[in-house]
């Protein structure tokens, strides 16, 4: 009889290895053996070290394999780490106030730290913001380095220690985003964009710029910098092989005469897999893409794409977007829409569209996997239709979140019977989302029903 | 097209050509040893896999069959760089594959792909096993996996209170 016993521990530590921090700790309580491996061989991701932890309780992962942790405070500023063996850890995640002594050591002594993610928040509270510039040797055999605000976050990070990204002088450097919304033309020297040219380095692959500010617009000036980076970048080396995963997020707002800036930071690319380009703010007025530097990137692009999400109304120059610009595409898998403001009628018709696109393109067919529609308005009378098309479409994943479907009446019902045509199982979950009205949404997601096969 | 005769524990042989063969690191490193030891060069490889039996030998063949187009994933890929693609990875096909198998035969195909070591179904494989254990209670975890508690004493309850402060956060 083979069971779980039969498995080698390399193998069952693999299994284990798959499970959150917390189900790792329930798996300990199953069997000796089980807690064994757990406390010996599994790497434990998101170890969370906080006040309230237990010094007695910390002091446990002194010893373990501990792959990733996040300090969620300025607990850390004085106190040392009880972290001893840092050989496995990859992964560094700082929530708010924390960048001092403790951290710098850690973060200089994990000798192979690839990972850091920097949230910050309330910088008044926080003298000694000054210090990032210690985690400088740290940075250089960074490969993956997220820059993200919190809530209420402003202008944090001083211009002497991220100087090195913005200058190529992190060699490793593979994936950056950068949230840039609080960089403030205001204050010179954290404006960082404002000062000093962006040039990326040659092995960057995924590249994020957010600006999820909705009150300072200011931001957004670090988009011309960066295009301007990037201009520079292909005139010296034409052996880069450009970037897989582009996203730009709360782009549209700027205004119309910088479009063609930014727009050299798409049409740079050829060998792009995925393609996020959204706003976040519905309400911001006069803004909008020009749809033919869109479709120029898609073009350039139809043999890798396979993930797009696209704010498709930021084309404000038409009403009618055309789900055309997507025929072409020959590995597309993920397509995600995105109304913020749901100001067009006829969302039913893009449904329509996109099936039409299907049955007349030999390329598109057969490869779209999952679509996801945010933020749309369906009108009663033509969601009967929009069932058949959406049928017809034969996804293995659909998603409608925030869809305003509720507004008119038809709600739970509707989704239901969706799902059940497509044999799918529904579920409902509650997303955070980077709108700003209302941070909370309603996702709608339909996966496959494990009881059908 | 160059064969290769590989034969179950228990005497079923499969020919599967050996572009497909060689996704499997196990049985690549045995077709390039015959290679060596053999001094007939067109000779037709014969590998034999004690371990492993012919309805498993079918399903890792079948599997490999479907993904031989797909990149091959480096053995040792960072665990930090792999945890997002094990997912990605799973096709409506995949998962039309594991759907009518139970515990024993995905035990079975889990040994399966460690010994011909096929990194892409090993993932898929415990990544099903993972999706069994998690959201579970420890008795679920217990009952479906048939394990019975060997804690001695307070032992159980003593991790038990030792787990407590991860809920906190």
């Amino acid at each position: 009889m083979n069971s779980i016993e039969t498995l080698p521990n390399e193998i069952l530590c693999k299994i284990l290895g798959f499970l959150s921090t917390h189900e790792k700790f329930r798996a300990r309580e199953v069997c000796q053996k089980w807690k064994g491996q757990v406390d010996e061989n599994v790497p434990f991701f998101d170890v969370i070290l906080s006040n309230s932890s237990d010094p007695a309780v910390l002091a446990r992962f002194q010893t373990r394999r501990v792959a990733s942790i996040i300090l969620p405070g300025p607990s850390y500023l004085c106190s040392n780490i009880p972290i001893q063996n840092l050989s496995h850890l990859c992964r560094l995640k700082l929530v708010g106030n924390v960048v001092g002594p403790a951290v710098t050591d850690l973060a200089t002594r994990a000798v192979n730290l690839t990972e850091l993610e920097i949230w910050m928040n309330l910088d008044s509270d926080w003298p000694e913001r000054k210090k990032t510039c210690e985690l400088l040797p740290a940075l250089r055999k960074i490969k993956n380095l997220y820059l993200r605000n919190s809530f209420g976050g402003i202008a944090w990070f001083t211009f002497e220690c991220w100087k090195p990204i913005l200058r190529d002088e992190m060699p490793k450097l593979k994936r950056l985003e950068i949230d840039v919304s609080r960089w403030r033309a205001t204050d010179r020297d954290t404006n960082l964009f404002g000062v000093v040219t962006f040039k990326p380095s040659a092995n960057l692959c995924e590249f994020s710029l957010y600006n999820s500010s909705e009150t300072q617009p200011e931001g957004l000036n670090s988009y011309v910098r960066v295009a301007a980076g990037w201009e520079e970048r292909s005139e010296g080396a034409s052996a880069s092989k450009g970037l897989r995963k582009l996203n730009l997020i709360g782009v549209t707002r700027r205004v119309v005469t910088d479009y063609k800036q930014w727009g050299i930071l798409l049409s740079d690319q050829g060998n792009l897999e995925e393609l996020q380009l959204y706003d976040s703010y519905s309400h911001f007025p006069g803004c909008g893409y020009d749809m033919s530097i869109i479709q120029q990137a898609l073009r350039n692009n139809v043999d890798s794409l396979h993930t797009i999400r696209l704010d498709i109304e930021a084309d404000r120059g038409s009403n009618e977007f055309d789900m055309g610009i997507f025929a072409p595409l020959a590995t597309l898998r993920h397509l995600h829409l995105i109304r913020p403001g749901g100001i067009l009628r006829d969302s039913g018709r893009i449904v329509r569209d996109l099936c039409r696109i299907q049955n007349c393109s030999t390329v598109i067919k057969g490869t779209l996997r999952s679509l996801l529609l945010y933020g749309f308005k369906f009108q009663k009378q033509e969601i009967d239709d929009v069932i058949k098309e959406m049928v017809k479409l034969n996804l293995e994943r659909v998603e409608f979140a925030r869809s305003a479907v509720f507004e008119i009446g038809v709600g739970w019902n509707y989704f239901q019977r969706l799902a059940l045509q497509m044999n799918m199982k529904p579920e409902v979950k509650v997303i955070m989302t980077f709108l700003p009205s209302g941070s909370y949404g309603v996702e709608f997601r339909f996966i496959p029903n494990a009881n059908s096969s | 097209m160059a064969l290769v005769r590989v034969i179950s524990s228990d005497g079923a042989a499969f020919l599967v050509s050996q572009r497909l063969a060689k996704r499997s690191g196990k049985l690549k490193t045995e077709i390039e040893t015959f290679r060596k030891s053999s001094d007939n060069s067109e000779a037709q490889p014969e590998i034999r896999i004690v371990t492993i039996r012919a309805e498993i030998l079918r399903l890792v063949l079948q599997w490999l069959q479907q993904h031989q187009n797909d990149p091959v994933l480096p053995a040792n890929q960072n665990e930090q760089d792999g945890r997002g693609d094990a997912e990605m990875g799973q096709s409506q096909w995949d998962r039309d594959f594991l759907a009518p198998m139970d515990l024993g035969i995905v035990m079975e195909l889990i040994l399966a792909a460690n010994h011909l070591e096929v990194k892409g179904l090993l993932d898929i494989t415990c990544k099903l096993v993972e999706s069994k254990i998690t959201g579970r209670t420890v008795d679920e975890i217990r009952t479906a996996f048939k394990l019975k508690s060997d804690f001695k004493g307070n032992e159980e309850e003593q991790t038990r209170l030792e787990n407590r402060w991860c809920v906190e956060n």
